[in-house]
Order: structure tokens, then C-alpha cells, then sequence
């Protein structure tokens, strides 16, 4: 055998073989399981992706409430929840996501209007339409105070709140929002252009 | 669709074209067939290569900390680093150290062109198990990329590599061939992976340079070694051994090389030129030198190609064979023929301009979906637009064929009829909606049926060559 053969015989033997074992001891990561949840939500195989999700969710749920992880997790969570009509679960966990906002930003910040309405969004589509109007009031007030009356983002809670009020049967009401967010955007396009 | 179909239909991605494209390099020979326990060997070589070379990088992407985010100001000095000396270096290296310990010494390995024929089976083995490590857990999208980059690319790195390696084993300075063979992979390796890794807006661009690049450089290495290998087949040069019983018995070169299939001679006996008296080693008379005498040589017959091998090409390779199949065709007739074509640009001509829409449409739609235009229909009419640019590259082709095949049969395919077939069933292709139920099989059966339509052209060309090659013959 020449010494080329066996340079090459020992790179492949001993090379595949450290492949495997290295391959064989790979543990799961956060970034596998989200990797395979965003994958397997892609071409909606929900329940898998559910799996994949969770058990990412579980690896990072004890880390600080700031890791950027935990939140990206629970908001993966959320929507696999809401999108497999599983009202209760994805109610858990955006109120979940409220609290940590709550928590780290305090509660006038923008970013808990944000998940209020999450929350509000998930409540109308339960059906539960009067606990949906408290969370969206308790939103549009935050936002009108931090970022004022006449801001982009309210008109967008507005027009949330438009549409509940006509589930509700509330027609007049929903009218008068329709048209404070229509005030907001006209003049919000004017200032584009 | 079940887990057990998506993994089916996945695999099938991995594999088929690297099986494809091995196959069509298997065949590609057409004086005469390598052995196929030496062929498979050496694609499963390609293949076994992976697992080391993988061990390796990941090694060293941990050692590098590849991980750590661009704005690093040794992003890019890492970036490159990595992509030269421990991906594109690596890989090559391994698949250069296989061929060379366990193919180039072989009998088998008889003549310049084999190299094309092992180092390509190398690149494919390796860029189908990569493929499937690559494809199964990323999915479709991630496979359908690879197809047209990095399964290509291995393929043609492989086959640049083998040309450089059958040089090597029939010339005087066989190391200087094998080094410089080695460089040349590893740069343009090198290059395609410091694009592919880097994210770069741009690296798309340089990806698809570095792999027609490669595409170009491997046919060229193809062709220059087929000239060889038909020099080497047809060659009235004669030469006496030096040595054995068949001492006063001229070879000719195609016997040098049947002796070195045997074992009977190896590429260091001498020889003695029957004409010149000179002694040569069989090194030297395989040399490149004898390309010279090609333009001398009778008209090179053409086998064609079997109908049932086209549609297989067609089917593994999701139709991409067509732009192996127009360039193969005009290669024929020009060389044939001696028409003042160019078959590379033609074929170049047909990739970019199906390819190229689907980018400056892209680019345009980004705008217009600002203001809200764009959209379904607009992407059809794209579809149909670029099947309409494949249908008439085809289209004079085919009228060219039209020409040369009414001479000699009595009955020819009807350009307009494949033509038309062939625009509805690419149309219907490009615009089936991935949602549709069963999309994958409803491509499959538009695939075999577009090939389906080719293969009437096919066949009538294998009809052609034949009649000719009788022609010729008597």
C-alpha cells in the first residue's frame, strides 16, 4: 500500500468516524428547535412545529426576563397557538408577554399597548368581545399619552377597535372611531407625499 | 403531504441531480464506456469525502468563533479565511487525495479523458451527500437553490480536477498538473464559498458568476480531452514496444491503451516511434502535444443519445438538462457540419435570458408592490413571456436540425407542432401555483411530458447520427 493510501485511508476512516460521534452528540439547541418549529410552521405542519416551539420555549424559560430569546419564544408561541385556534393557550402566553412589558418597560410604554391589543386581538377572536374593549381602551390610552393623539399607531388601534365595535353591534360607535382613524392616516399620507 | 413523502420528495431533491449530472458525464465518453465498479467507486469516494472534510470545518468554525455577529471587525478576514483554507481547501484537497490514492494508479485509468470521467463522479458523490445533509433538514426551498449552485459547482470542480489529473498521469510533469489542478479548484471553490458565506447583497451575483465560470472551464477541459481521447482512438501513429513478445507487432495508440487497461504496459515503458525512430515513454505519447493531430482526423462519429437516457436526464434534473441537451446539439451540428456557431454563447444566451427576467422582474416588483401594483397576473405573464424566450431559442434550433434532417429521412419532427407543445406545456410549468394539491407530482408529470415532446427531436436526431455514421463508415 502506498503512503498516499493510507494518508487517505486514516483521513477517511478516522475522519467519518469523528463526523458521526460529533454528529451523534450534537445536543438540541434553542436555535435547532426554532430552526425546525419555523420550518415545519412554514409548510404548516403545526402540531410539529408546536413541538419544536415549546420545547425551545422551555430551554430559555428560566433565563432573565430581558433575554431577547425568551420574548422571540413566547411570541413563536403565541401565534402557533392562535393559528391552531387554541385561544386559552395563546391567552396564556401573551398575557405572559404583558407582564414581562410590564415588568421591564413599565406599564405606560408602548410596547405593552402592543401586547394589550395582541391580547385583545386573541380575545375577539374567542368571541369574548367585552374583555377585548377593555384591553383595547387601556392600549389606545397608553399610546395616546406616549405618543399622542394624532400618531399612526393609534390610528391602527383605532381601526382594531372600529372593527370590534361593529362585531359588537355598536355601528355609531364604530363610525365615529372609523373616522378619527381615517383623520389619522389622510394626514398622515399628506405628510408622506 | 405525510412525513414520509415530504422526506421522499426532499431525497429526491438532494439526489437527483447529482445522479443527473453524473450520469450525463458517465455517458459523455462516447468511444467507449469506463468501467462501471471504477465509476461507482469513485462517486461513493466523492460521497465518503464529505464526512471527513465536515468534521473538519466544524472544528474549525468553532476554533475562528464564525458565529460571532458581521459588524466584527474580522468578519471578513474570517469570512475568507474559512471559506479558502478550511472549506474550499478541505473539500478539495480530500476529493484530490481519494482520486489520487485510490483511482489514479488504476489500469482502468487509461487515457487522459478518464480524468474527466472519475473527477466528475468525485464532485457529483460528494455534492449529493452534501446535498442530502444540506437538504433534508432546511427543505425545498434550500434544494432547489443548490441545484443550481452548489451541485454544479462540485460537479465541474470535480471535473476541472479530473482533467488535471488525467494530464498528470500521462505527461513528464505529472506533479506541476496535479498542484496546479489543486489551485485552481481551491480558488474557485474559494471564491463561491467567501460569497455564500459572507450574506452579502451582492454574493448572489458572484455565486452564479463562479458557477458558469466553472461550467465553462469544465466543458472546455471536457472538450479539449475529448480531442485527445479521439486522437488516441483514431491515430494512424504507430509505436513498438520496447520490451515483451510483442516486440515487432506496431501498436497503434488505441492498442497502447487497451495494453494499459491490461496491465501489460504502464505509463512509464518506453516505446519507439515506428516513423521517427524516436523512444518515447507512453507519458509522453498520451501527452497533450497530440492534440495537434485532431484537425487531421476523420469526421468524429456521433451515437446520439437513447431516447429513455434523455427523459431520465430531462426528469432528475427538473428539465435543467434542456440547457445541457441545446448545448450537446449545437456541438454536434457544428462540429459536423463546421458551421461558424458558437455553442457555448447560444447556451449561455438561452440560461441568461430565462433566467434574467425572473431578476429585473423582481427588482421592478419590490416598487410597484409599494404602490399596490403588480401580482398574480403579472407573474403569469412573466411565466409565459420566459417560456415564449425558451421556445424560440429552441425554435431555431430546431429549424436548423429541420434543414439538416429532411435530407437524409423521409419523415422529420414538425417544428412547429414540438415548438407549441413545448410553450404550452413550459407555460403551464412556470405558472402552476405551488398551493395546488399534489403540486410536486402535477410537476413531475409536466416535466416527463415536456421531455416527452423533446424526445421526438431526440429521436429523430439518434436516426440522423446513425445514417450519417453508416455514411461515413462505407
Amino acid at each position: 500500500m502506498t503512503r498516499t493510501k493510507r494518508v487517505a485511508l486514516i483521513i477517511a476512516v478516522a475522519g467519518s468516524l469523528l463526523y458521526v460521534c460529533s454528529y451523534l452528540n450534537t445536543p438540541e439547541t434553542w436555535e435547532s428547535h426554532n430552526k425546525k418549529g419555523v420550518k415545519a410552521f412554514e409548510e404548516s405542519r403545526y402540531a410539529e412545529a408546536e413541538k419544536h416551539l415549546v420545547q425551545a420555549f422551555e430551554l430559555v424559560e428560566k433565563l432573565p426576563l430581558n433575554d431577547r430569546r425568551l420574548y422571540f419564544s413566547l411570541y413563536q408561541l403565541a401565534e402557533i397557538y392562535r393559528v391552531q385556534s387554541k385561544f386559552a393557550e395563546a391567552d396564556r402566553i401573551l398575557g405572559r408577554i404583558l407582564e414581562i412589558d410590564e415588568k421591564i418597560l413599565g406599564a405606560a410604554h408602548p410596547n405593552v399597548a402592543f401586547a394589550l391589543n395582541n391580547l385583545a386581538v386573541n380575545d375577539r377572536l374567542r368571541g369574548k368581545y367585552e374583555e377585548a374593549e377593555v384591553l383595547l381602551k387601556r392600549a389606545l390610552a397608553i399610546l395616546e399619552k406616549s405618543l399622542g393623539k394624532e400618531h399612526v399607531l393609534v390610528g391602527n388601534i383605532l381601526e382594531h377597535y372600529a372593527y370590534l365595535l361593529h362585531k359588537m353591534g355598536r355601528s355609531t360607535e364604530a363610525q365615529e372611531m372609523e373616522r378619527r382613524f381615517q383623520a389619522i392616516f389622510s394626514a398622515q399620507d399628506i405628510e408622506n407625499h | 403531504m405525510s412525513g414520509g413523502m415530504e422526506m421522499l420528495k426532499l431525497l429526491y431533491i438532494a439526489m437527483g441531480p447529482g445522479i443527473a449530472i453524473a450520469v450525463f458525464i458517465y455517458h459523455s465518453n462516447k468511444l467507449g464506456r469506463e468501467p462501471g465498479r471504477l465509476v461507482l467507486k469513485s462517486f461513493f469516494l466523492g460521497g465518503l469525502a464529505v464526512f471527513p472534510t465536515y468534521y473538519f470545518e466544524g472544528v474549525a468554525q468553532e476554533i475562528l468563533g464564525l458565529q460571532a455577529d458581521e459588524s466584527s471587525p474580522f468578519f471578513w478576514l474570517k469570512t475568507i479565511f474559512y471559506a479558502f483554507f478550511c472549506v474550499a481547501l478541505a473539500e478539495e484537497l480530500c476529493k484530490f487525495l481519494f482520486l489520487k490514492a485510490f483511482i489514479f494508479d488504476e489500469r482502468e485509468f487509461n487515457e487522459p479523458f478518464d480524468g474527466i470521467i472519475y473527477g466528475g463522479m468525485v464532485g457529483c458523490g460528494f455534492a449529493t451527500v452534501e446535498n442530502i445533509m444540506y437538504v433534508l433538514p432546511s427543505g425545498q426551498a434550500v434544494g432547489i437553490f443548490r441545484m443550481l449552485t452548489a451541485v454544479p459547482g462540485h460537479a465541474f470542480f470535480g471535473i476541472i480536477l479530473g482533467y488535471f489529473m488525467g494530464r498528470a498521469k500521462f505527461s513528464l510533469n505529472g506533479a506541476r498538473h496535479l498542484i496546479h489542478g489543486l489551485v485552481v479548484v481551491v480558488i474557485l471553490h474559494g471564491l463561491y464559498d467567501t460569497a455564500a458565506f459572507s450574506n452579502a447583497r451582492w454574493s448572489i451575483y458572484l455565486i452564479f458568476a463562479i458557477i458558469f465560470l466553472g461550467i465553462y472551464l469544465g466543458l472546455k477541459a471536457k472538450r479539449e480531452l475529448e480531442k485527445l481521447a479521439t486522437v488516441i482512438e483514431f491515430s494512424a501513429k504507430q509505436y513498438f514496444p520496447l520490451k515483451g513478445h510483442r516486440k515487432k507487432v506496431p501498436l497503434y495508440l488505441r492498442d497502447i491503451r487497451c495494453l494499459l487497461s491490461k496491465g501489460k504496459l504502464v505509463p512509464d515503458d518506453s516505446l519507439i516511434d515506428k516513423k521517427s525512430g524516436k523512444i518515447k515513454s507512453v507519458r509522453e505519447i498520451f501527452s497533450a502535444k497530440i492534440i495537434s493531430q485532431y484537425k487531421g482526423l476523420p469526421k468524429t462519429p456521433f451515437s446520439g443519445m437513447p431516447v429513455k437516457l434523455f427523459l431520465i436526464f430531462y426528469q432528475m434534473t427538473f428539465g435543467l438538462y434542456l440547457y445541457f441537451w441545446f448545448l450537446g446539439n449545437y456541438r454536434d451540428f457544428t462540429s459536423y457540419k463546421k458551421l461558424k456557431l458558437n455553442p457555448e454563447l447560444l447556451a449561455l444566451g438561452l440560461f441568461v435570458f430565462t433566467i434574467l427576467p425572473y431578476f429585473v422582474y423582481g427588482v421592478i416588483k419590490k416598487k410597484l408592490l409599494l404602490t399596490g401594483a403588480g401580482g398574480p397576473v403579472a407573474d403569469a405573464l412573466l411565466d409565459l413571456f420566459v417560456a415564449a424566450i425558451e421556445s424560440a431559442f429552441l425554435y431555431y434550433q430546431f429549424q436548423m436540425f429541420s434543414g439538416f434532417l429532411k435530407k437524409k429521412l423521409k419523415k422529420s419532427f414538425s417544428v412547429s407542432i414540438i415548438i407549441l407543445s413545448f410553450f404550452v406545456l413550459s407555460g403551464l410549468r412556470k405558472v402552476l401555483l405551488p398551493t395546488i394539491p399534489f403540486y410536486i407530482f402535477w410537476e413531475m408529470v409536466l416535466i416527463l411530458t415536456q421531455g416527452g415532446v423533446l424526445a421526438f427531436v431526440q429521436r429523430d436526431l439518434n436516426l440522423y447520427w446513425k445514417l450519417e455514421n453508416e455514411r461515413n463508415i462505407h
